[in-house]
């Protein structure tokens, strides 16, 4: 079921990902320096951003792993359920950026929410994978399932730049980028600018454990259906006349030791 | 600080613990349906006292 | 038939029953969930859409922009953009006048809302509200800081955006 290298490697990048983040936190809110204009509330720029980035990030991975699923030589259910996976852990960190997003808009804008586009292209963002992640739940066979989902997972993604582009290509209230702008410059200085990276690379690492485990528990979930389809299939097969609710229920318990209800 | 910032941060960390939580959760669960495959064979057969 | 143990037995395999019951014969409910979910989302979706093209298209307009259609503009009300003019800034009862300024063309404003704790000279803010007459009475300031992030640590940095401090 489990690798070995699997399970260790998981732990080192979980592990990896406390330290970051708890080194995040603690310069973050302790050691860099108050801003010019906005005082402490800069502090908000170590979380914000970097939970933003690994939203973008989960979604660019279920695009890859959409059209590797839909291009028949890679065709593989394995990159339906990373898909799947990684847009469940996007849609949290999306919204994490709208809630973090909100917190820091009411002290520094003075309003917790606008309708301008950067805050209306990523709150459409976090519907659309909602969405996808619905779209998921309507009953289907499995090949079924994969290329639907596949091909809303790809739409989708198209919100994905034009959320990035929206403070370029219309008058927002969101500031424009700091780091990933058109010239690559970040406008951020000394340790403000290194914490910063810092923060972008924790929430990276958290990504990554998180998808290792969700993919895992997606990867098992697709076994226990699995098994229980076949063994549907072939015990209605085996008697289909003496058929009852409790022969089934006898086997069914002796079989697959009550796996849990998916 | 403010409020504004620990409420930033105390969001962010409690709700990646609360997901983290949640999967290693339902990690653990589907581990205990799946990976001991005892194949019990206590079949309800007629007991000698019947 | 009344011994303890089948009694147990049997009430532990009708729970599994309900269980594997919930389980095997989903299909229908679970469809139906799942198509309510894809309607509140497509609804959800809808709404967004609307208020983006109401809203972030054109979210707001320049003080200079504004100035010039401001008959156009009558009394309607729309966001109004401009750095607050360094001076401007008068404390009444109940509000505050200043300026805000863009492309040279200054626009007197007059507010009626708490400003938020960033207002202050030389920062850009936006305005909801409308024109009465040649001032522009404003309801809401929303603060449009700018994406640059410096220590405050006066040896190190002297300008912000090519502004004294």
């Amino acid at each position: 079921m489990e690798s070995k290298g699997y399970r260790w490697s998981r732990r080192a990048v979980g592990f990896v990902a406390l330290l970051l983040v708890a080194a995040t936190v603690v310069l973050g809110l302790w050691i860099t320096p108050p801003d010019v204009v906005q005082g402490q509330l800069v502090r908000l720029i170590y979380v914000h951003p970097p939970v933003a980035w690994v939203a973008y990030l989960a979604y660019g991975v279920t695009s890859i792993c959409s059209v590797l699923y839909l291009w028949k030589r890679t065709r593989n259910l394995k990159w339906d359920l990373l898909a799947a996976s990684s847009a469940e852990v996007g849609v949290i960190f999306t919204g994490l950026t709208l809630i973090t997003g909100s917190i820091w808009g009411r002290p520094a804008w003075g309003v917790w929410w606008t309708w301008d586009a950067r805050l209306t292209t990523t709150a459409l963002l976090f519907v659309l994978y909602l969405g996808y992640l619905a779209l998921r739940r309507v009953p289907a066979d499995n090949h079924q399932r994969a290329v639907r989902s596949a091909i809303a997972g790809l739409i989708a993604f198209i919100d994905v730049p034009i959320v990035h582009q929206s403070v370029v290509w219309w008058r927002t209230l969101h500031q424009s980028a700091t780091v990933l702008n058109a010239t690559l410059s970040p406008k951020i200085h000394g340790e403000m600018a290194m914490t910063l990276l810092l923060g972008f690379i924790a929430f990276t690492f958290v990504y990554v454990w998180m998808l290792m485990h969700r993919y895992q528990i997606a990867d098992m979930e697709q076994s226990v259906l699995d098994v229980e389809l076949e063994q549907l299939i072939e015990e209605r097969q085996r008697e289909p006349e003496t058929y009852s609710d409790q022969t089934v229920l006898t086997q069914d318990v002796d079989q697959i030791d009550q796996p849990s209800k998916v | 600080m403010n409020g504004y910032v620990e409420a930033g941060y105390l969001a962010v960390l409690g709700v990646l613990a609360g997901y983290s939580a949640l999967l290693l959760g339902r990690s653990r669960k589907m581990k205990k349906a799946l990976l001991p495959v005892k194949v019990k064979e206590k079949r309800s057969e007629p007991g000698p006292t019947e | 038939m009344d011994e303890p143990g089948s009694d147990g037995k049997a009430s532990n395999l009708s729970k599994v029953a309900a269980k594997s019951k919930a389980r095997t014969l989903p299909s229908k409910r679970r469809a139906r969930r799942a198509w309510a979910v894809l309607a509140i989302v497509a609804v959800s979706i809808g709404f967004l859409l609307y208020k983006g093209l109401g809203n972030s298209l054109v979210y707001f307009r320049t003080a200079a922009g504004a100035w010039k259609d401001r008959a156009q503009l009558g009394s309607s009300t729309f966001r109004l953009e401009g750095v607050v003019v360094p001076g401007s800034i008068h404390t009444l009862n109940g509000g505050v006048d200043f300026a805000v300024e863009s492309s040279n063309v200054s626009v007197e404003v007059h507010d009626t809302a708490n400003p938020p704790q960033l207002f202050q000279p030389n920062i850009p803010v936006v305005l909801v509200g409308h024109f009465s007459g040649s001032v522009f009475q404003s309801t809401q300031i929303m603060v449009k800081h700018s994406s640059n992030y410096i220590a405050a640590h006066p040896n190190r940095v002297a300008t912000v955006n090519g502004k004294k401090l």
